[in-house]
């Protein structure tokens, strides 16, 4: 299971100011893409996450178990991996013509260091991702079958 | 911060004598003397619990020198081990910012150094130095991870050996080329292999033995030396 940690945007602006959250959305350049546009692939070097304003952005987990979702408008890709400095672990293609925000990896750093509020709402917001799986690895733990 | 058996005193963050790649071994001078001074250190020996199961959060638990399991028990008595925590991680970090108890019970594998920071001291220091809530987010994002393997292993209807291949080639990924093959120190009994994939000791201990009999692996003590990948990564389904 690959994990996909896309925040979204209102959640990482809930409880900070609206000057900084507008800040934040002002940071992306934003971009009009048309259909079936390839965003990033899995195992490229992160350059930055990407704000979906309009339209959908279908990521695919690719491999054996390929696993497609479609992120939807405010969704934020590639944070996990901005944060961690990792290369990227899905692929996202526009499902259709699509505006998004790209956000570089040293403008998120700079913006991020200047708004310790962005910094610990961030984690706040992965935390409570961790807290949901943890549940769902308990009900795992509970259905799964004796030990072999 | 380091590993080993060996017991230093960490003494102050900032001029700590047993420094790794930890989640805040490496923060700003300003940020390490904070947090200096609002941890305690203690020394544990192996076995200690630093926390239980639905115990309240009472704060973080930064691992300086020693090894601690972290693992989860479901209510009919089943345990999973989520991970093995390395010098420099924090653990008890989901609860300290979410205020909701410990998802999981910690516990020394070996004589361990372990600094505590309370809850409040803990937000106050992240809510202040956004490098260490970066910091922090970078590991809720690797125990996400990490959480969503074990759903994997505990989910999916792998074999013993699909199971057993794809815990080793994700272990290899911490170890060293050789002639022989990657070589990586695997200081896990067979039981606790079997917690942290959803095996019996015994299921563990006889496909080991298999995979050492077709010479995918070898193990001498705690070293494991992992010889034919390709052939590991074909029963995992990679």
């Amino acid at each position: 299971m690959k994990a996909k940690v896309s925040l979204s945007l209102a959640e990482i602006c809930e409880g900070l100011s609206p000057a900084t959250c507008e800040e934040f959305q002002l940071l992306g350049k934003r971009r009009a893409y048309p259909r079936g546009f390839t965003l990033f692939r899995t195992g490229e070097s992160c350059a930055g996450i990407f704000w979906i304003v309009s339209g959908r952005v279908r990521t695919s987990t690719g491999g054996a178990e390929n696993i497609s979702q479609l992120a939807q408008p405010g969704e934020i890709l590639g944070l996990k991996e901005a944060l961690c400095g990792e290369a990227y672990s899905l692929s996202a293609e526009t499902n259709g013509p699509a505006e998004v925000s790209f956000v570089s990896l040293e403008d998120l750093s700079v913006f991020l260091a200047g708004h310790p509020d962005a910094a610990f709402r961030i984690v706040q917001r992965l935390s409570g991702y961790l807290g949901l799986i943890l549940e769902h690895l308990r009900s795992a733990l509970r259905r799964s079958s004796p030990s072999n | 911060m380091g590993s080993g058996t060996e017991l230093k005193a960490v003494g102050r963050c900032a001029g700590c004598t047993v420094k790794s790649e930890g989640l805040f071994c490496d923060l700003g001078i300003g940020a390490l003397q904070e947090l200096s001074r609002i941890r305690v250190e203690s020394s544990y020996p192996k076995g200690a619990r630093l926390f239980e199961e639905q115990d309240a959060p009472g704060g973080i638990y930064i691992l300086c020198q020693g090894r601690v399991k972290l693992s989860m028990t479901s209510s009919e008595g089943k345990s999973v081990i989520l991970r093995i925590a390395e010098p420099g991680e924090v653990l008890g970090l989901h609860a300290a910012v979410s205020g909701r108890p410990y998802q999981a019970r910690a516990e020394t594998l070996e004589p361990s150094v372990v600094s505590f920071v309370r809850r409040e001291d803990f937000l106050r220091f992240l809510q202040e130095n956004p490098e260490s809530s970066l910091r922090a987010a970078q590991q809720l994002s690797r125990n996400y991870q990490s959480a969503c393997e074990r759903v994997r292993s505990l989910g999916l209807a792998h074999s013993a050996e699909g199971k057993l291949a794809g815990f080793l080639l994700l272990w290899a990924t911490k170890g060293r080329p050789s002639p022989q093959g990657t070589r990586v120190v695997l200081a896990l009994t067979h039981e606790e292999i079997g917690q942290m994939i959803g095996l019996s000791r015994e299921t563990v201990t006889r496909t080991m033995s298999d995979f050492q009999r077709r010479q995918l692996v070898a193990r001498r003590g705690a070293t494991l030396v992992i010889q034919n990948k390709d052939a590991l990564a074909q029963f995992a389904g990679i």
